[in-house]
């Protein structure tokens, strides 16, 4: 019998093109936006690199992060990821995803790809390694492999992925006490302080069996309340979105909710307040699509590809000026269109997490309020604008100043916390807050 | 129970490390750069170069890069062990029968196991006896040098066959140190031992025919540890790395499985690769592995897993300590107790290792017969649970966990038997679970025997299965692998988790 060598074809051949293709490849790029990270670089050979072997373990790194065609032989890895199960047929699934405890700035890509956006200001600002980071030179929020990292989990239910909540017991009074402490420093029992903790897409769903992946929002969100002293007042949000639950108030593809949550959510805070909220019909709505978020990208879902999800905005029709601060003042749109042409759409809202921002409104009641918040208080800041004379969103991922000279220097008489229940799955956070506290 | 919570991670052996390489120390052969650049570079030098000594030269000069890929340093013990050895070889050889060669013989055997014991276990022992006599002796933790564990090994095998005359000294030390620095198994093993490759050294033969099989060989062992170990790793790892206090029983079984095929998928893709990889160059390596999940009993199934270690411990301890010719019991229990500690500095190694130890010495003693005459399902289930137990000995550095992780796999209604977690996982990746299963036993290769008998009558059927039909799998598992390990440097970073 006559014997083939196909073997060797069909072995040297791939190796041969996709090496040369590989080192010959001109374009190499540098950021993914489909990660929302900075690439690997190529190393800069030094005889102490070589010798103490960082030069090619960061060249290997380089190289998988550069490989040809990389994006699209990852999306067929996914696919081939799904042929795992039961043939033919589609039972949730469970993905791991990789996010970190980045105590410093979080680098925005928006700045590198604007250049002409208030990239004077935060060039040289030493707090924001944003423009560092996205060329990889500082690999400290951008490099998995050097921060601490914490494995959350991501349920993938039908076409929507959302995360999976876990309780802890010691982490979430360690919230509460520290937004305890706060009121206690602040010293003066005429501002009022108010917790609202929004619970996630999991908590709704209906299916018993899957919801059970995660601990009780309402269970984790009670336990906090209980553990707040009689100044702090709840904002019960949760009951509005639970009632209004059928409603598109979660993204599908993102872990954020969407403007509609959002508004909901303004609507608990007003009834705390004891105030009217606006009717949402009042707002001119807009919308933005298609959106494959954050989620999308942990799990590289082919069924969340197929049904992107849409971003509607309702736009303010009070008049206000918007600016962000890191050094000095940027003037910026609360909705932030610019940022629709990038992946990272939610973006769009108060243009994203900045490490301070104010909105002056012509509503001239005197009434001040400063949200410390996460990016859950992005999409529903523009729905205090009505009812404040001035609005200070402040995001203790990076800012810098003193909270309660700031408090004090700007006359504020309302403090929001508005953050989402998992930043009390880990003490990373609020260790965020006590520094910003501390400082 | 302290002596294990002392210890710290990268005090697991070298082997330990390149099967969970906390920080990838070397090269690997599941890499993209090493496929698509060293690899390929390696073949074309080695084949434009005509002639048997530049050969060799460029095998070592690659063998070396590969080593100094991430810890240059080390080359110089690599050099330095191949170099004294090369002058124990000579001297053992020259004064054959004399003292003086026993003296090199002696003096081999220091040297290779103080390296070890230096740089594998020195802070293993200085912490136990701390804490046995209660002192605080400082000691410094080494990163572990690669592959020290084998080519210590290696070279030890050589003097050692040198000594007993069972092969001729390398003359040439360019030539030994091939044999030592040679990256195939370098990293992983096999174990090989000079004898085995001495000719080869010297005069290998290349052939198409024998390329071909190497490309197959290399391809399926690169198969089997990026799509199937690196798969069962990461399922196993929600198991068996995930809160212990709510994990049902059946999920303790589903993971520690899982790290069983993870771990089988591992050792042996890399030892298939080796052998791949040897062909490719000519050399030819013995088999390390034969499908040791079928054993029938843990005597078989030593002799079935990691067969160049299991021998290598036979040959230059085991037989020399007496065999059971004397001291058996004795004997049995240092080859074990060493069989533990060579996977690792810690305790729960040890005990691995003399686990296995005991169940040889029952099987010896009566169980084997009672096994033997059972019906062959019985035997396998004995011998699949004993080994799972074991894993979880392996798996567990410390040893409160260990027991904790065996009382929840035996704790039947009392117990969660099984949990949506687990229900997940087992339904999203049943066909993955399936395939891995096959893959473990000699299934695939009696289909394929069965097949080209019958189409043996049909000649271009047959060339087409051959020829065609099988190559086009190769290439299948190929791109694969290509496209898997593209995925794993996907790394979706979130900023949101603050």
């Amino acid at each position: 019998m006559k014997k083939t060598y196909l073997n060797i074809v069909f072995f040297l051949v791939p190796l041969f093109l996709l090496g040369t293709l590989n080192i010959i490849n001109p374009q190499k790029p540098t950021v993914s936006q489909l990660e929302n990270r900075a690439l690997k670089t190529k190393p800069v050979f030094s005889v102490q690199t070589l010798a103490n072997g960082e030069y090619f373990k960061e060249y290997e790194s380089f190289f998988a992060d550069t490989f040809i065609f990389r994006e699209s032989l990852v999306k067929i890895g996914g696919n081939i990821k799904d042929l795992r199960g039961f043939p033919g047929k589609d039972t949730p699934t469970i993905v791991i995803n990789t996010g970190a405890n980045v105590s410093q700035a979080q680098p925005h890509p928006k700045q590198q790809e604007n250049p002409e956006n208030n990239i004077d200001t935060t060039s040289d600002n030493s707090n924001t390694n944003s423009s560092k980071n996205i060329d990889g030179t500082d690999t400290n929020t951008a490099n998995p492999d050097t921060v601490n990292v914490t494995n959350g989990r991501v349920l993938v239910f039908n076409d929507a992925a959302m995360e999976i909540h876990t309780f802890n017991a010691e982490a979430s009074q360690y919230y509460a006490n520290f937004i305890n402490d706060f009121q206690g420093k602040l010293n003066n029992n005429n501002i009022k302080v108010y917790s609202l903790l929004t619970p996630t897409q999991i908590e709704f769903i209906k299916d018993k069996k899957y919801k059970s992946l995660s601990s009780s929002q309402y269970n984790t969100i009670e336990y906090i309340n209980k553990h707040f002293n009689k100044s702090i007042i709840p904002v019960n949000a949760y009951e509005k979105l639970a009632q209004n639950s059928d409603q598109y108030l979660y993204f599908r593809s993102d872990h954020h909710w969407t403007a509609l949550g959002a508004y909901y959510a303004y609507t608990a805070f007003m009834q705390t307040k004891n105030e009217t909220p606006i009717s949402i019909d009042r707002y001119e709505k807009d919308k933005v699509s298609p959106y494959l978020g954050s989620l999308y990208s942990t799990t590289l879902s082919k069924k969340i590809r197929e049904n992107p999800d849409t971003i509607y905005l309702y736009k303010p029709f009070i008049n206000h000026e918007y600016n962000i601060y890191y050094t000095g003042a940027i003037k910026m749109d609360v909705l932030d269109m610019s940022q629709a042409e990038t992946k990272n759409k939610y973006g769009i809202f108060i243009s994203g997490d900045r490490p301070w921002g104010k909105i002056t409104t012509e509503i001239k009641n005197g009434r001040k309020i400063v949200i410390i918040k996460d990016s859950y208080a992005n999409a529903f800041v523009p729905f205090l604008i009505p009812h404040y004379e001035e609005i200070y969103v402040v995001d203790p991922r990076q800012f810098t100043l003193n909270i309660y000279d700031f408090i004090k220097n700007n006359e504020i008489n309302e403090v929001l916390f508005l953050n989402y229940i998992l930043v009390t799955d880990y003490k990373d956070f609020t260790d965020l807050l006590i520094e910003m506290s501390n400082r | 129970m302290l002596l294990n919570n002392v210890l710290v991670y990268y005090l697991y052996s070298m082997y330990f490390q390149v099967l969970f390489p906390l920080e990838a120390k070397s090269l690997v052969f599941s890499s993209l750069i090493f496929l698509y650049i060293f690899l390929l570079l390696n073949l074309l030098i080695y084949f434009l170069s005509k002639n048997q000594v530049y050969r060799n030269w460029v095998l070592i000069i690659f063998s070396l890069c590969f080593y100094a890929w991430g810890e240059p340093v080390w080359i110089s013990i690599l050099i330095f062990s191949a170099l004294i050895d090369y002058f124990h070889g000579l001297i053992a050889e020259k004064y054959r029968g004399h003292w003086q060669s026993k003296a090199a013989l002696i003096s081999s055997l220091l040297v290779n196991l103080s390296l070890l014991g230096f740089f594998k276990y020195s802070s293993f022992f200085v912490q136990n006896f701390n804490f046995l006599f209660g002192i605080n002796l400082p000691f410094h933790e080494f990163a572990l040098p690669i592959g020290i564990s084998f080519y210590t090994f290696q070279t030890l095998s050589y003097v050692i066959d040198v000594y007993k005359g069972e092969v001729s000294a390398q003359k040439s030390p360019y030539k030994l140190l091939l044999f030592v620095s040679l990256f195939h198994q370098l990293v992983a093993g096999p174990i090989v031992r000079y004898k085995d490759v001495a000719s080869q050294i010297d005069n290998r033969l290349h052939s198409l025919s024998l390329f071909d099989q190497g490309i197959k060989r290399f391809v399926i062992g690169l198969g089997k540890k990026v799509i199937l170990a690196n798969t069962a790793g990461e399922i196993a790892e929600v198991f068996l790395n995930g809160n212990l206090s709510t994990l049902p029983v059946l999920g303790a079984w589903f993971g520690i499985i899982l790290f069983a095929l993870q771990i089988y998928f591992d050792f042996s893709g890399y030892s298939d690769m080796a052998i791949g990889l040897g062909k490719l160059f000519g050399f030819n390596y013995k088999e390390n592995f034969n499908y040791p999940y079928i054993s029938r009993s843990a005597t078989e199934f030593w002799r079935r897993w990691h067969i160049s270690l299991g021998s290598f411990f036979r040959d230059y301890l085991y037989i020399p300590l007496g065999g059971n010719k004397k001291f058996h019991l004795r004997n049995l229990f240092i080859v074990w107790f060493l069989t533990g500690l060579w996977h690792g500095a810690s305790w729960n190694f040890v005990l691995w290792g003399l686990y296995y130890g005991l169940l040889i010495i029952l099987e010896k003693t009566f169980l084997i017969k009672i096994l033997d005459k059972l019906p062959r399902f019985i035997s396998h289930f004995y011998l699949i649970i004993t080994v799972l137990i074991g894993w979880v000995f392996f798996y567990y550095t410390n040893l409160n966990t260990v027991l904790e992780f065996l009382k929840i796999m035996f704790s039947f209604g009392e117990r969660e038997l099984i949990n949506t977690t687990l229900g997940i996982y087992f339904f999203n990746n049943f066909l993955f679970f399936v395939i891995a299963l096959i893959a473990c036993t000699p299934i695939l290769p009696a289909i394929d025997e069965k097949i080209t008998c019958l189409l043996g009558k049909y000649i271009w059927v047959y060339n087409l299965y051959d020829g065609f039909i099988k190559p086009l799998l190769i290439l299948a598992i190929l791109a694969t692998a290509t496209v898997l390990l593209v995925g794993k440097s996907y790394n979706p970073f979130l900023y949101f988790r603050f």
